[in-house]
């Protein structure tokens, strides 16, 4: 299967330097919120994902659709894990005990999962932007991010198999199906232009080698996306507009509500064994 | 060849030991009874997906979570693997999934009361996996070849249910205080749920000698049963859980258990459409099926809308 | 099956007093499932299922082994199928491959008909147990068991084994 993200060249952090087995202490606090960002996208998709166990449109669908979310939750542990060793608390905990003001998700994964059809475009959209910046990040100058996108790239392959070939066939299938699918991208557009919103020290990071630039990585997304959405006749939105502020804590009454029922439980006594 | 003869052919397959395969001739009531009992069966996979999946969104902690997801997914699953088997029977599966939503074709009685609890799907996970374990591996020795291939495939996964299951159970039982008492209160409510599970007691069962005699129901409600008991209660007994039960008592010579029988007409009055959660699942299958219903019609063009000019 | 419902009995037994009884006023009610909508709308079934075609799935383990059948499964066509299938049938164990199959596409024997497998005549000749108690009288004249062919195969599954065990670790 060749890279159905792009296609064309991906970008690779720009470094000469040699790889880092530690990372250097300056950069840590930076690091670590680049790393909260890629843990709570997965988190927050993993957990709307699973909404849709046992509720989904068709049988075969509604599982195909659950490893997805198990796969966005995995991710999200890894991530989790990454800051783990960078000396955070357990994964369980960074997810399960943090408020909304401290999440850095960006706004498109913590929306209402909404019907089938915007699930299914945001995790498209998502899957797209995902893969890009997994294949910058095997370049990582930092061995253990390296390491880990290398590992997660594999599991993308299947989610853009499986968007694409459901995409293609529901835009062109019925006008009930593409006006479902071209109304989710209109909306859900501002907020995925804002998957690209770099967290606070991004560019020491970017210019140490251990990630690529957000702002190189959009516009090659954005093209992958008009290329593929178009072919299968819907419009992608001209707008540049983002909603941002995710990256910062700036969020919606959405993930309020989320955590809420996410975290419940847990929190109810964060000491006792689950 | 008449159809006596005919008969006598199948009966002898069965009696010794040999499967039934879709193309070959059964009596017409083999074909019906194992219709509605596959249906039945798959019925109660999908909607037992539905109060187990209520709790995916507020399991606590990653591993809890997704093994929740896993797990309702492999249920799905099972209802996958079952309408197929009964498929094979001649009934497509749109017409078995139309009979569970309008209310004709049942499922398992306990999926109608509530998980309103975190311990709930530690007792759904135990006591209920436990007993479709017993029931499954049971019916995996009846005589339809597609069941048969599917409930071993089934089986092998509710292992993993089981697992998950008991480790919850151990998890609640040996934590805090107020989890303790979560999950005793929770084992005092499933209890009689499970001890209807298997079905009204042997002496009510109209027609079971020819279910039996065809494969298609190589144990009773009762034997079942007992093997549930034989195999839960002492684990239950060790991990210091107290059975509402007062009379329960096992016979010294005989080693079965003696139950207080549950209330059968709650049980009947459940079947039929009145217990404490059926018009909720109910409806709320009805609505997935309405919300899906836009997808499949746009990949099914003899169905779709027509196209606007 | 669970009970087997809808084979009930007529008389009904005793209840006991000390059962819980669920008419608790309060209920979990989650926020994804949208039940309180389901309560109030409760639409009815418009279309239950698809109709689409049925497709036989075949797996392959691991390269060098035989596709085996696993199940079947419901597709609008074979890339969604083979798409629908990894999830369904590959989530779990080894896969490399998989194989979908239109139902209508496969031709199989009848079943009535299996009396046709059925080896009346004796056909030891093709078996090779229909050729024990060589000796090696007719080449040496003299009572020798002859354990050529044991021999050969005998080494023939010691490399097998040990080329396995390479593969696969201990």
């Amino acid at each position: 299967m060749a890279n159905p993200a792009t296609g064309a060249a991906t970008v690779a952090p720009a470094t000469d330097r040699t790889a880092l087995d530690t990372p250097p202490p300056e950069l840590l606090g930076a690091l670590k919120r680049y790393l909260l960002a890629l843990a709570d996208d997965e988190m927050l998709l993993g957990h709307r994902d699973a909404e849709w166990t046992g509720l989904g449109p068709i049988l075969e669908e509604d599982i195909a659709f659950s490893s997805m979310a198990q796969d966005e939750l995995g991710h999200a542990k890894i991530w989790y894990g990454l800051r783990h060793e960078l000396g955070e608390p357990s994964p369980d905990r960074q997810a399960f005990l943090r408020d909304a003001p401290d999440w850095l998700n960006a706004r498109l994964l913590e929306l209402d999962r909404g019907d089938y059809a915007a699930s299914l475009v945001r995790q498209y959209l998502f899957d797209l932007a995902e893969l890009l910046r997994l294949e910058a990040l095997t370049g990582s100058a930092w061995k253990p991010l390296a390491d880990a996108a290398l590992k997660l790239r594999q599991e993308e392959k299947y989610h853009l198999l499986h968007g694409q070939a459901y995409l293609e066939r529901l835009a062109k299938g019925a006008d009930e199906a593409r006006d479902l699918l071209q109304a989710a991208l209109d909306r859900l557009w501002p907020y995925a232009l804002a998957i690209w919103e770099p967290v606070e020290g991004e560019a020491d990071l970017v210019a140490a080698g251990i990630v690529p630039a957000s702002a190189a990585l959009a516009p090659v997304w954005r093209a992958a996306v008009v290329t593929r959405f178009e072919r299968a006749g819907l419009t992608v939105p001209l707008s540049h507009d983002a909603v941002t502020g995710g990256r910062r804590g700036e969020h919606g009454p959405e993930l309020v509500t989320l955590l809420a029922a996410m975290q419940g439980l847990y929190r109810s006594d964060p000491e006792a064994d689950w | 060849m008449t159809d006596e003869a005919r008969l006598a052919d199948f009966e002898a397959r069965i009696a010794r030991g040999e499967k039934i395969e879709p193309g070959d001739w059964m009596p017409e009531r083999y074909r019906s009874q194992l219709i509605r009992l596959i249906q039945q069966h798959a019925n109660s996979e999908l909607m037992g997906a539905l109060p187990e999946g209520q709790w995916i969104p507020y399991a606590p902690g990653f591993k809890r979570k997704m093994a929740l997801i896993a797990k309702v997914q492999d249920e799905v699953g099972h209802a996958q693997l079952l309408y197929r088997a009964a498929e094979t029977l001649g009934k497509p599966r749109h017409e078995m999934i139309e009979e569970l939503i309008n209310g004709s074709s049942k499922y398992s009685n306990v999926f109608n009361y509530p998980c309103d609890t975190w311990a709930d799907i530690a007792m759904v996970g135990w006591l209920i996996d436990g007993a479709a374990i017993v029931n499954q591996t049971i019916m995996q020795t009846g005589s339809y070849g597609p069941y048969g291939r599917a409930l071993r495939r089934i089986t092998y996964e509710e292992a993993f249910h089981l697992k998950q299951g008991y480790d919850l159970v151990v998890t609640l039982i040996t934590g805090t205080s107020a989890q303790r008492a979560m999950c005793q209160e929770a084992f005092s409510r499933w209890w009689w749920p499970t001890m209807m599970f298997f079905g009204p007691p042997d002496k009510q069962s109209v027609h079971t000698e020819v279910l039996q005699r065809w494969g298609i129901k190589p144990k009773t409600n009762d034997e079942q049963r007992q093997i549930w008991l034989q195999k839960f209660v002492p684990k239950i007994l060790e991990l210091g859980l107290e059975i509402p039960d007062t009379a329960l008592r096992r016979d010294a010579e005989s080693g079965e258990w003696h139950i207080t029988q549950p209330d059968w007409n709650e049980f009947f009055r459940v079947i039929n459409g009145d217990g404490p959660m059926n018009r909720e699942r109910l409806a709320l299958r009805r609505l997935i099926y309405d919300e899906g219903s836009w997808l499949r019609r746009a990949l099914e063009p003899h169905l779709a809308l027509p196209k606007a000019a | 099956m669970y009970g087997d419902p809808a084979d009930p009995g007529s008389e009904a037994l005793e209840a006991r007093p000390d059962m819980p009884s669920y008419t608790r006023d309060w209920r979990f009610d989650p926020y994804h499932q949208g039940l309180g909508f389901a309560r109030e709308h409760d639409p009815g079934a418009r279309h239950a299922d698809t109709e689409w075609t049925v497709y036989e799935v075949f797996q392959q383990d691991r390269r060098g082994e035989h596709h085996h059948h696993v199940g079947s499964l419901h597709a609008p066509d074979a890339e969604i199928a083979l798409v629908l299938a990894k999830e369904n049938f590959a989530r779990r164990g080894n896969c490399v491959n998989l194989w979908v199959v239109p139902v209508h596409c496969i031709h199989a024997t009848d079943y009535a008909d299996s009396d046709v497998f059925q080896h009346t005549t004796d056909r030891m000749y093709r078996e090779p147990g229909g050729f024990q108690g060589l000796r090696k009288d007719k080449i040496h004249g003299h009572a020798q068991r002859d354990d050529h062919v044991e021999g050969v195969l005998t080494t023939a599954e010691t490399e097998l084994n040990a080329s396995r065990h390479r593969r696969e670790g201990p």
